[in-house]
């Protein structure tokens, strides 16, 4: 039988959260099955709905912030001070963007602040 | 170049953008036409949504809406479209610009030109849209139908009437004719004077190309596409597309309905309707039920059946009549998708192919085929004559057996069997030569009073031929009254009888 992605990554968090202790023995028999079942193809997406499953159970969301060139220190935290303690916060660097910063929030909703976006916009008015 | 540095740098000066947390989601899986999405939690079902590729945008259809994806399937090319690429939504169900202007042209079911023949709309941004999927008219907005739509087929007219806002299915095997019935159902609408001409459409779905090309040819050539509009999704076309294909058809019709017009709407056909469907439902990993069908496959044909209707005088009179087809198995009646539709619609024309193979053509078996609300619908001129037809073929079916020892039996009997060939050899008529129902209640009339007894069997086509020129040339007058009035009362009942009677004379000179 197939199992489905979702349902996978479920199972690993209700475990893991049950038995925080046995972790390492937890994780050890996940690889076993995602290669028994074969899932291995899909490991990749399934380590990605575990890490927004955890995030959401602790009230976190998952930050993508991409920026056209690297942030400094302090815009880092600047910026990380407009987030709760809960959310993860990952950084990109996208050159297309060209000037400005592009925050995904939970892989759902999309704030551009970028001269890319503002060119589009104006270019399509 | 000065003017147009100056102008950009006004809309650059003027320029205000506003930073808004816009939804998005991103492609997960995709594959044989189907996308699996990750986010746009607040898609809605059939919503419009858009991926960007590296080769522009690409359209796709919300479908499934699942707790943590949603499969869409794509309308455009999905060759493009990767992993991880961006999705919007348009907050828009789908929709298809509808019109006048679509009368005569090949569309494709998102309403885009197939026949090059230019842009359909001079500005398809001011086009009045109808959603593909719509809820048919309420009961309160509608009328039992009471109008005739007829086929100019002599078999139909007389013995399966249609009414305009009806439902009538036409189902048979592979090649017995039944696209042929629809065709000339739409080339006897401009012989049909006297009555609104619907405007009709063509939906092709699943078929060969060279079949949709010679089609619109032909509808061309008859002077039929001037009132005309095809939906093609040929077999070439990715399924989605083939599904959405009656929609879009319907659509259109409903756009002259709501515009107090009538329409036909003929989908050719439902079987290979039903197939695409099957084949996105189970990529998308829907559970297959009976045949692999999906569960809701009833329910696809339901609602796209229930938008024929006829609308009462408070919302404008239309009406949309839908003209299903559907291929069967060696005759299998009985199998899934030919009984679901059977239920759906008001009737059915059976065409059979041993009636086919036998030279009986249209080869409608009077027997299983039924019009369960057209008789309302029917002339008077035309019930008056051809309400014995049926009952005389019953009669002969029942005797047919005792065919071959026609000179034992009693004279009644014989007499019954001589005048079931005579009635099958009248209701025998070549493709593309629909007959105006005027000429159809002559016709019956000379043949169910005895003015063609005397006559061999293979002399009545050519006879009928003489009488329809006869009563045209000599006899415009009286035609005229039973197109015009629809009726046959006393004194044009005598007069018919007159011209028949100098026929009658007129023949026997021969």
């Amino acid at each position: 039988m197939k199992y489905r992605r979702i349902a996978v990554a479920r199972a690993f968090v209700e475990a893991i959260t049950e038995h925080p202790a046995k972790a390492d023995h937890l994780i050890k028999n996940f690889v076993k099955f995602l290669y028994e079942k074969r899932l291995w193809k899909d490991a990749v997406k399934i380590i990605a709905d575990i890490e927004r499953l955890l995030l959401k159970k602790r009230g976190g969301r998952k930050i993508l912030v991409e920026t056209a060139a690297p942030l400094g220190e302090k815009a880092r935290r600047d910026l990380e001070a407009g987030f709760n303690n809960t959310d993860v916060v990952y950084y990109a660097i996208e050159p297309r963007h060209m000037a400005g910063v592009r925050i995904t929030v939970d892989d759902g909703l999309v704030i551009d602040g970028t001269l890319n976006a503002k060119l589009k916009k104006m270019f399509r008015r | 170049m000065k003017d147009i540095v100056e102008k950009l740098k006004k809309e650059i000066e003027g320029f205000k953008d506003h930073l808004e947390a816009t939804p998005v989601g991103f492609i997960d899986e995709v594959g044989d036409g189907v996308v699996k999405i990750r986010g746009l939690r607040e898609a809605q079902s059939q919503e419009m949504l858009a991926v960007k590729t590296d080769e522009g945008e690409v359209t796709l259809l919300a479908f499934n809406l699942e707790e943590d994806l949603i499969g869409a399937i794509a309308l455009g090319d999905y060759k493009f479209i990767k992993v991880g690429d961006e999705v919007t939504g348009t907050g828009s169900i789908l929709s298809i610009p509808v019109g006048k202007e679509l009368v005569g042209r090949v569309v494709d079911p998102l309403g885009n030109p197939l026949d090059g023949k230019g842009p359909i709309f001079d500005d398809a941004e001011k086009a009045p849209r109808y959603p593909v999927e719509r809820r048919a008219p309420g009961v309160l907005a509608r009328e039992s139908v009471n109008t005739p739509l007829h086929t100019g087929l002599k078999a139909i007219d007389a013995m399966i009437p249609i009414g305009r806002g009806q439902r009538e299915l036409i189902l048979g095997d592979r090649q017995t004719g039944k696209t042929a019935v629809a065709i000339d159902a739409i080339l006897n609408q401009k012989n049909d004077a006297g009555r609104r001409r619907p405007y009709c459409i063509y939906v092709a779905i699943g078929q060969k190309e060279s079949k949709i090309a010679r089609i619109a040819a032909l509808l061309e050539e008859q002077g039929a596409l001037e009132y005309t509009t095809i939906v093609a999704a040929p077999a070439s076309f990715p399924a989605a597309l083939l599904y959405l294909a009656p929609y879009a058809g319907a659509a259109i019709g409903e756009y002259f309905m709501d515009h107090g017009e009538d329409a036909l709407v003929i989908y050719d056909d439902l079987s290979k309707h039903a197939a695409a469907y099957r084949e996105i439902s189970l990529l998308l990993r829907r559970p297959p039920g009976r045949e692999a069908f999906p569960g809701d496959i009833f329910y696809l044909h339901s609602r796209l059946l229930e938008r024929a209707a006829k609308l009462n005088q408070e919302n404008g009179g239309g009406s949309l009549t839908a003209l299903p087809i559907i291929e069967t198995q060696l005759g299998d009646v009985s199998a899934y998708i030919p009984t679901n539709v059977i239920s759906i619609t008001d009737g059915q024309i059976y065409i059979e192919s041993d009636l086919f193979y036998q030279g009986v053509r249209p080869a409608v078996n009077a027997g299983l085929s039924v019009s369960r609300v057209g008789s309302s619908a029917q002339t008077k001129a035309m019930k008056k004559v051809a309400g014995r037809l049926r009952l005389e073929l019953a009669q002969f079916r029942e005797l047919r057996a005792f065919v071959q020892f026609a000179s034992d039996l009693d004279p009644a009997t014989q007499k019954k069997i001589k005048r079931g060939e005579l009635m099958t050899e009248i209701l025998k008529q070549e493709d593309l030569a629909p007959i105006a129902f005027e000429d159809q209640v002559v016709l019956f009339y000379a043949a169910l009073n005895g003015y063609f007894d005397t006559l061999p069997l293979p002399r009545v086509r050519e006879m009928e031929k003489k009488l329809r020129d006869f009563m045209e040339k000599l006899h415009g007058d009286l035609m005229a009254s039973i197109r015009k009035t629809g009726d046959m009362p006393k004194e044009t009942e005598e007069k018919l009888k007159n011209a028949l009677e100098d026929f009658k004379n007129l023949i026997s000179k021969d």
